[in-house]
Order: structure tokens, then sequence, then C-alpha cells
């Protein structure tokens, strides 16, 4: 028989605990990246298995007629890089208590999101591309609809992040909103070097 | 406070102060204790629910002639397909779900759960998908559905329910990770604890590849690329956890509550913690189906794949660790044999059986020597087993060791969740019925793929000749195990509204893991201060001059022995 007041005891002469970490939002940020690589990269592989199988009965890949232009993708992508930049330098301004410069950083990181999503709208119009009647179509929609919904959510976050940073929230004491609103843009740049490779590169 | 703040939220709601009696005080609650009661009750009842509707299915397929009760196939495959998602997209899973919201934050000694009102979002985004998921089937959606708009539905609101299962878990995990409290190491978490963060994180890297398949079933299905006559094969989207080894998800969260259930029960902590944790981690790795199933291959599986095989064969090892383990406390102290104790260890040992099933069927060998003992002559069996309701009865022998290590993890927390004990008669029908239901449905799936039965969806009924015998069975145990579910939500009922008069008063169990330090249920906060762990088992620390760790409210007296 175990000791009964063995078990109803617990320590309380200890000191005060400290606060708490402070590191929720970073990996909650970090466990959701994680979760939209793992999906945008099973929903890639799947591509790459649909298309390969296309192609090895001699069919084209892309419904005649389409056409996928290197010129936007090429552009989208130094876009992207431009942000992550845009970001990363909000990110060091906000830890060295610069708010002018980051509060341009983070208008500059928007602002190429915007251009992103539009370049984007513009390639899928010369694209010309029927949404239905070819495994290819429904398949490129997709993997482009998560990519910029994707940014819509890395957009959100950057929007939200800065807004605190404006009301005072974080500085170069604390600056966990905003490393962990880099991390998720740093993913959906990921995403989209994987969208540039898998669909616009290889077709 | 922010969806998105950072610090542990200590205002009213967040940190669990008193609930008040009106509607707007529950609905509004952001409070862990009162959102994992949502999700155990949301879940229970589409757990019952489900099983029901399983049945229904079950009931079809006990007469091969012709369809009865669904007017065709695509109403069958309807029927089949909305018992097993909502079973586990609306049961099994949430109640996984609410446990872990409840009882983590109280395991760690954190005030609150992490991202307090992100939580209530999670639990209600759930409830409205999973409403639209029904109401998508009704309408003549979802597979084989014949109303394209509907179908379109079932593809949202799926998406949704699993989205909100995935924020949910990402929640839990995020708890556990980051706001442990003082002492609280990793590998001094508790064992449930440690498991959900295993079954969390699994999740998280497996659910987004259904939401992804999800996307692209609808765009499919709304620009017609997939046409209504092929709108059977849409079920294979969430193919992925009705299949061994990713099946096996199921028994992580179960496996951790039972070590720390029996340890409790036999008034011997489980030890060699880090093994057992080792193992529950292990079968995190052996049973993580996207290496497999990578999304292209989720409708059609290769099971004659040596590495999955040999994978599959695997599962059994991990599961059989920590029942070895946690039967050293059984031998060595002095079992209680309550429900919990008995529902916790049927429910390992059920996975145990599921585990074996799945090596037996899915072996090479063992099925070329199964054949010759069958000495049916045709070596296409091989094959034949593998595009059988096979599968069907191994899932069933998983649903019931799920809904066994359920009831016995609510028995077990019972006075940490209502306040006061569940019924113990009504929990033994429970496990009863469940472990015999789950048996019986194994049985009769498994025995129906032999005999050539093959796997849903199907365009017309068919098999060998005792399919319709083994098929009863299998509806037997369908039946059986919705009866445990039922008793086990009735025994909840009667402790949440506190009319177990005859438990009434009874006192927690005497666990060593922080949940048991503080009232039942937990006052405001969880803790009148934060608790400081020098130990696995922290209530064991003997600290001369310390408070008594219990505190009593309601209807608890005290500690057990």
């Amino acid at each position: 028989m175990t000791d009964i007041s063995l078990y109803q005891r617990i320590p309380v002469d200890v000191p005060e605990s400290p606060p708490a970490r402070p590191r929720l939002l970073l990996i909650a940020t970090s466990l959701v990246a994680a979760a939209v690589i793992v999906g945008y990269v099973g929903l890639t592989s799947y591509y790459a298995q649909v298309r390969q199988g296309v192609l090895s009965t001699d069919q084209p890949w892309l419904p005649s007629g389409v056409t996928i232009p290197l010129t936007q993708p090429n552009f989208m992508l130094l876009t992207m890089v431009f942000s992550a930049v845009a970001m990363a330098w909000a990110l060091s301004a906000v830890r060295h208590d610069d708010r002018p410069n980051a509060f341009i950083a983070f208008a500059l990181t928007l602002m190429f999101g915007f251009a992103q999503i539009a370049q984007t709208a513009y390639l899928l119009t010369l694209m010309r591309m029927p949404a239905a009647g070819n495994p290819a179509a429904a398949l490129i929609y997709t993997m482009v609809g998560l990519q910029l919904a994707t940014m819509a959510m890395a957009m959100g976050y950057v929007v939200a992040m800065a807004l605190r940073t404006l009301g005072g929230g974080y500085s170069a004491r604390d600056y966990e909103g905003v490393l962990s609103a880099t991390v998720f843009w740093f993913t959906n740049v990921g995403v989209y070097i994987i969208l540039w490779y898998a669909v616009y590169i290889t077709k | 406070m922010a969806l998105t703040e950072s610090r542990t939220p200590t205002d009213a709601r967040t940190a669990g102060a008193p609930e008040t009696a009106t509607l707007d005080g529950l609905l509004g609650s952001a409070d862990h204790k009162t959102l994992g009661r949502f999700w155990i009750a949301g879940g229970l009842l589409c757990l019952v629910g489900a099983l029901i509707v399983s049945a229904v299915a079950g009931l079809e397929t006990i007469d091969l002639g012709s369809f009865t009760v669904a007017s065709d196939a695509d109403q069958f495959t309807q029927i089949w397909s909305l018992g097993r998602e909502v079973l586990l997209f609306g049961g099994l899973l949430p109640i996984l779900v609410g446990l872990a919201t409840y009882l983590v934050p109280l395991q760690i000694g954190a005030p609150a759960i992490a991202f307090a009102r992100g939580a209530a979002g999670a639990f209600w985004a759930w409830l409205i998908g999973t409403a639209l998921l029904v109401v998508s089937y009704i309408f003549n959606g979802g597979p084989g559905g014949g109303r394209a708009d509907f179908v379109v539905l079932w593809a949202v609101s799926l998406g949704l329910v699993i989205l909100a299962l995935l924020w949910a878990m990402v929640i839990v995990a995020t708890t556990i990770l980051g706001a442990r409290t003082i002492g609280m190491t990793l590998d001094r978490t508790p064992f449930a604890s440690w498991s959900f963060l295993v079954f969390c994180l699994y999740g998280i890297l497996t659910l987004p590849l259904v939401v992804a398949d999800l996307a692209l079933t609808y765009v499919r299905v709304r620009h017609g690329f997939v046409p209504l006559d092929a709108r059977q094969t849409l079920v294979g989207v969430t193919n992925l956890f009705t299949y061994a080894p990713p099946l096996f998800w199921l028994a992580i969260p179960a496996l951790g509550m039972a070590a720390d259930t029996i340890g409790v029960h036999t008034g011997r902590p489980v030890m060699l913690r880090k093994p057992i944790m080792a193992a529950i981690g292990a079968l995190s790795v052996i049973s993580y189906g996207a290496v497999y199933f990578s999304f292209g291959s989720v409708r059609s599986v290769d099971f004659n794949n040596f590495i999955l095989v040999l994978d599959i064969a695997a599962t059994a090892l991990p599961i059989l660790a920590v029942l070895g383990l946690a039967g050293e406390s059984i031998r060595r102290g002095t079992p209680r044999l309550n429900v919990a104790f008995i529902g916790s260890l049927l429910g390992g040992l059920l996975f145990l059986l599921a585990a074996v099933t799945a090596l037996l069927g899915l072996f090479e060998p063992v099925q070329l020597w199964l054949i010759d003992k069958a000495d049916t002559g045709n070596p296409d069996k091989l094959l034949i087993l593998n595009g059988t309701t096979f599968h069907d009865g191994l899932r069933g022998i998983v649903v019931g060791a799920t809904v066994l290590s359920i009831t016995g993890a609510l028995h077990h927390w019972a006075p940490k969740i209502w306040g006061r004990r569940m019924a113990e008669p009504l929990g033994y029908a429970a496990v009863l019925a469940a472990a015999g239901g789950g048996v019986l449905w194994g049985l009769g799936g498994v025995l129906a793929g032999v005999d050539n039965q093959p796997a849903y969806p199907v365009s017309s009924l068919a098999g060998g000749d005792n399919v319709e015998l083994y098929n009863l069975i299998a509806l037997i145990g369908i039946l059986a195990v919705a009866a445990g579910a039922l008793l086990t939500v009735l025994s909840a009922l009667q402790a949440s509204v506190g009319a177990n008069t005859a438990d009434a008063g009874a006192p927690a169990w005497s666990g060593l893991t922080l949940e048991w330090a503080t009232s039942s249920p937990p006052s405001p906060g969880n803790f009148d201060q934060p608790p400081v762990v020098r130990s696995a088992t922290p209530l064991a620390d003997d600290v001369s001059g310390a408070a008594p760790a219990e505190t009593t409210t309601g209807t608890e007296a005290g500690g057990e022995a």
C-alpha cells in the first residue's frame, strides 16, 4: 500500500517563478510553417507524379495553346527575394528600436506581396488555361491558389505585427512577434520557390 | 488579448475564471477546461452517431443480393463514407483533442492553454465544419453524391474540420513545448502529455496532405473534372488515416494515457520513463504514413512494398514495449480492477491485436502460409487480400481499442473534469461492449476480406460464400462498440450533471502528476501559484513543511490510497 501523506504533498517553499517563457508565438508559427511546407511539398510530389505519368504516354502536359512565359515567374521570384530582404530589414530595425526604418520595411514587404499577387494574376491571364478538361489545369490552379492563400496569410500576419509594433507592443526588448512573422514570411517565399521551379520552370 | 498574444494569458476568461451559468459565459469562454469539455461532449455525440451510421452501412452488407437499405451503390458509398469520416474527424480525434486541451495545462503546471481564444476558435470552427459536412451528405453530396454543389460543400466542410483540428493540435503542442512550469523538463512531462505532444506533431505533419488533397478535389469538382459517375473515388481523400500504418496514430495518445492511468491504479508509477517515452515516439515514426502514402499514392496503396510491410510489422514493437513496461507496474503493485484500469489496459491490448492482425494480413510470408493452409490453390489471393475489406476489419479493431482507451481515460480523469467519478457499473458494461465489439468488428471484416469481399466503395456488393455471415459478425461488432460508446456518454452525462449520487463525494485518485495537486475540478488559473517540479512525480517529492498538495472543493474530500 502506498503512503498517502507522500502523495498529498507538493513543494511550496520555492522561489517565485519567473514570467512565462515568451516563445509561444514563435513555436506556434514554426509548427504552422512546418504544416504549410508538408502540405505544399505533398501537393508538388503529386503534381510531379501525375505529370510524369502523362509525359510517359507521349502526351503533352500542358493543354494545347497554353504556354507559361518565363518573364513573369522570374520577376515574381525576384520580388519574393526582395520581400524577404525587406522583412529581414523590418526585423533588424525592430531589434534596434529603429521605428521609422521598421515601418518603411513593413510597408515595402507588403508592397512586394501585393506585387507578387498582381503578377500572378497577370501571368494567369497570359496563360489562358481552361480550368476543366485537362489534368494539368486543376493541379496548376490548386498549386497557385494555395501559394496565394499562403501569401495572404503571411501578409495578414505582417500587418498584425506591424500594427502591434506601431502600438509599442514590440521593441528591442521583445520582438518575438516580428520574428515569428519573419519566419512565416520566409516560409511563404519557400513555397513560391517550390511553385516557381515545379510549375513555372519545369512546366 | 489578441489571438497572437505571446505571453501565457492571465485575464479572467482565458485563465479559467469562475464560469457563469449564462449562455454568454459558456459560449464565449476561452477557458481550456470549458473547451475541453466541449470537445469531449461534441466528440462523444458524433462518435455514437457515426457508429450508428456505420451500422446502417453494415446492415446493407449482410445481404449481398441487392441494395435494400440504400437505393444504389452511390448512396451506399455516401452512408459508408459519412460513417467513416465522422467517426474519425468528428468523434475519435476531437475527443482526444478535448482530453489534451483539458489535461495538458494541468499536467504541465500551466494556468491556461496557449492562444486561448484561438483554441476556442478551433472548437467552433470544428463544430460548424462538422455540421456542414453532415448537411452536405444529407443533400446528396460527398463521395458518390449526385449534386455537384454539395460535393463541393463536402470538400470545403471536411477541409474546415481538418484545419480546425490542425489548429487545435498546434495549440496543444505549443502549450507543451513552451508553457511548462519551472522544472518541468520534457522528460519529466507526464506520459499523457508527452503522448499528446507526439500525437499533435504527427497530425501537424500529416493532416496538411489531406487539406491539400481536398483543395485539389475542390478545384476538380468545381470545374467538372471529376464527373458524377466517378465521385465514389473521392473517398480516397481520407484513405490516409484508414490503413495501416497511419491507423496506429490513434494508439499514440492511448498508450500515453494508459501509462499514466495504470501507474495510478496499481499504486506503482510506471518506471523506466525514458524507454516508454522513446517507444511512444518510435510508434509515431514507424506509423508516419506520409512517407509511404505520399499524396499521390493515397488512393492506390501498394501493400506489396517490402519497406511498408516491414514497417507495419514493426508497429507492434513499441506497443508491446509500453504494455510490457506498464505490466511491470501491475506485477509489482496492487491493481484496482476499476474501469479506468481495465479500459486502459484492454485498449492497449486491442491495439496490440490490431498490430498483429496487420502483420498477419500484410506480411507476405504469412499470407502465403495462410493461403497454403487454406489450400485455395489461388496464388492471386495474395493480391486480392490487399484490395478487400480486410482493412475495414483492421480499422474496426483500432476503433474499438480507441473507444476503450477513451472510456478508461474519462473514468480516470472524471474527478478532474466533472468533480466526481463516473458510474462504475455503466463503465464495466461499456468496456465489455467496446472490447467485444472491437474484436467482432475486426474478426468479421478480416474474414470477409479473406473471403474476397472487395474494398469499398463498390459498384455492387460481392464476395465468397460466407461473406454475409462475416458481415453479420462485423455488424454485431459495430453495434456493440456503439453501445459501449453510448454507455460512456450516459456515464459522462451522469457525472457532469451530478446525477451519479452513489459516487458523489468520492475522492480523486492519488496520482503523482501535477493535475492531482489542484482541486477537482481545478480552480480558476488551475494553481494558486506556479508549481515547481523537481521530478517526474512531483507529488511524491517529500518536502518538509510543505503544504498539502490537494485542496478540496465541492464534492471532493481528499485522496485515496
